[in-house]
């Protein structure tokens, strides 16, 4: 028989559950991963909020096989918002918002670890508000790899009078933000732009990218996923917790971190613990992503 | 009708018994088929090749052994044939022995041996056993399988189990939190007290008092759900809740997480191993960082306070009302 437990957060009344049930193979608990979502929410909600986010849930630990959740789950509390987001061939699918530390807990109990979220807010689902280039480190590569491509991706963008932010993936990967935030932006623009900075990398760093998703073509490069741009794609979020042996999180880093880590000096790993100490220091180092305007190069002609 | 799952003859010396064998057990964990929300329909696997995602077909699936990560060894079935146990339909009882010699832990599955065609010498058998209180020890065969299998009389009745083979009985020194046991050091009187605990607490074994109460529960909202009733929440509570402050709420578990890691031996191993590896990066990071960061200061300031400009310029000309997302706004004011 589990012991429940009610809170109250901001007026609501939240159930938890199990909360000494160890989620982690490292001995992280679930009042760990509550505690962990509860306090990091003011920061991670800003860049959840007005989207549809796609929950990955494991309730038998992260060592266990987990699942998606996009529905938004059918026994939520009536305050969880929910909004319409892309679905299948039938229609849209309405997804959870996560907008407060209340929804922040509640997923948590829920076990989703993991909070993906898409490009574009929910009410203008057409209009991505980034761009995103992940870096995916095939075999015999590893985070090093992806920071030097990252710093190469800087570069190119640079001629063109783009900004980017990079945060961890959480996992093995690395992630950067190009901001758009300006009306006319579109999926398959973005798609595209990502797909042709991609290629352009390929050719500068002969034999060390590739765009080409076939798990052949992987070892030893780092796949640019520009496909991440897609309308129904999702992206672990920024501050999200990873289903890994650790608990890990996708953790927003400096351009310094991650010329840190192309050097070797550095390894960007973040448990929990270490990104709540790093907003304390820090701040919110995505918060850019949410506001800067940029708008991309259109081809001459 | 119950329906045998082998049947077939025990053997010892010159004497044949036909019997059949019968589950003893029937498992009943619920099970849930996966369906396709949109209509229901049952959801099917297909087997497709891990590299290309194309679908194969049963002409082309082989059997491989992993020798090491990554690396197989084909086998072909006609290559493993001349290694299959004949299926010869006798259970060869080899020797009796004291039913307390065997450790329950080598007790797998259990089967009612029934007689097939005449009973008589299975009566007599089965009542033999019971005089003597030995367990019959023998092999044989189910599905290309060899199994060894202890069998009692109890009221004029065999029973079979099947048992586990020596070599995969786990060795409990194999497990570093029971191996650790070894150092732990009780005095007397604790050992009375807990002595004592366990005398107030015996009774005599009821298994009917145990029930798979989440398979109950299980059943009922399934039931309910077929008879058309809408139910909303699954959840039975059993104590009143009360409502509390969260941080209040999880401080306790979290406390108790932490230190159970640091108690725990294995935990601790592997914090141990973990920490050169995570606390060296942290110092190399800002080692690296300050030292990079003066190094590049100069560049980056100039670069970056000439962006600055140009991003100041670009947000000053674009200055209008975000009529998007009241979401946003929301969280921006939050966050500010």
């Amino acid at each position: 028989v589990s012991a429940t437990t009610i809170v109250e957060i901001d007026g609501h009344d939240v159930k938890l559950t199990n909360l000494d049930k160890v989620l982690y193979p490292s001995g992280f608990s679930k009042a760990e991963v509550i505690d962990y979502f509860v306090r990091v929410a003011p920061t991670a909600t800003a860049h959840l909020a007005g989207r549809c986010i796609t929950f990955r849930r494991f309730p038998d630990g992260a060592d266990a096989d987990g699942f998606f959740e996009k529905r938004c789950n059918r026994y939520r509390p009536d305050w969880v918002p929910v909004s319409l987001g892309p679905g299948d061939r039938r229609g849209g699918i309405e997804y959870c918002r996560v907008e407060d530390t209340a929804t922040m807990a509640w997923a948590a109990n829920l076990a989703a670890l993991e909070l993906h979220a898409p490009m574009a807010l929910a009410d203008d689902l057409e209009t991505p508000r980034a761009i995103v280039f992940d870096y995916d480190p095939g075999p015999d590569t590893s985070v090093v790899e992806c920071c030097q491509v990252a710093l190469a991706t800087r570069s190119v963008l640079d001629a063109v009078g783009l900004a980017g932010w990079c945060k961890t993936s959480g996992s093995k990967g690395l992630q950067m933000y190009v901001p758009l935030n300006t009306p006319g932006a579109t999926h398959q623009g973005a798609a595209d732009f990502a797909l042709a900075v991609g290629q352009v990398l390929e050719r500068q760093l002969d034999g060390r990218v590739t765009t080409v998703m076939a798990k052949v073509e992987r070892p030893g490069k780092i796949f640019v996923d520009w496909s991440q741009n897609a309308l129904h794609k999702t992206t672990i979020a920024p501050y999200s917790l990873r289903a890994r042996s650790r608990p890990t999180a996708s953790t927003p880093v400096t351009w310094d971190e991650v010329q840190a880590c192309a050097d070797g000096d550095a390894v960007l790993v973040f448990e929990a613990p270490d990104v709540l100490d790093r907003i304390e220091r820090l701040g919110d180092l995505f918060a850019p992503v949410l506001t800067v305007e940029q708008e991309l190069p259109t081809p001459a002609g | 009708m119950a329906r045998p799952v082998w049947s077939g003859t025990i053997s010892f010396g010159l004497v044949a018994i036909p019997v059949k064998l019968f589950h003893a057990v029937r498992k009943k964990s619920v099970s849930f088929n996966q369906l396709d929300e949109r209509n229901l329909a049952r959801i099917r696997y297909r087997k497709v090749n891990a590299e290309t995602g194309e679908e194969v077909t049963e002409e082309h699936i082989v059997k491989g052994y992993e020798v090491s990560k990554g690396r197989y060894v084909v086998v072909d079935p006609d290559e493993l044939e001349p290694f299959m146990p004949a299926a010869t339909k006798t259970i060869e009882l080899e020797e009796f022995v004291d039913l307390d010699q065997i450790d329950p832990v080598y007790f797998d599955t259990a089967y009612y041996v029934a007689p097939d065609a005449n009973a008589k010498p299975y009566a007599l058998l089965a009542q033999a056993m019971e005089a003597s209180g030995k367990v019959g020890i023998g092999r044989y065969v189910m599905r290309n399988k060899q199994y060894t299998a202890a069998i009692r009389a109890e009221a004029g009745r065999m029973v079979m189990s099947s048992l586990a083979y020596a070599d995969e009985v786990v060795d409990p020194l194999e497990i570093e939190e029971l191996a650790a046991l070894d150092e732990v050091e009780v005095s007397d009187k604790e050992v009375l007290m807990a002595e004592s605990l366990v005398a107030s607490l015996s009774a005599d074994f009821e298994p009917e008092k145990y029930h798979d109460e989440y398979r109950e529960q299980v059943m009922t909202l399934i039931d309910m759900k077929a008879d058309g009733e809408e139910i909303t929440t699954p959840m039975v509570e059993t104590e009143a809740p009360k409502v509390i402050d969260i941080m209040a709420a999880l401080e306790a578990s979290v406390a108790a997480a932490k230190a159970s890691r640091d108690h725990h031996p294995a935990a601790k191993a592997a914090a141990k191993r973990a920490a050169p590896r995570q606390a060296a990066p942290t110092k190399a990071t800002k080692k690296a960082a300050t030292k990079k960061s003066a190094a590049r200061k100069k560049q980056a300031t100039k670069k970056s306070a000439a962006k600055k400009k140009q991003a100041a310029k670009k947000t000053t000309a674009r200055k209008r009302a975000p009529k998007k997302s009241t979401a946003t706004k929301s969280a921006v004011k939050k966050s500010a």
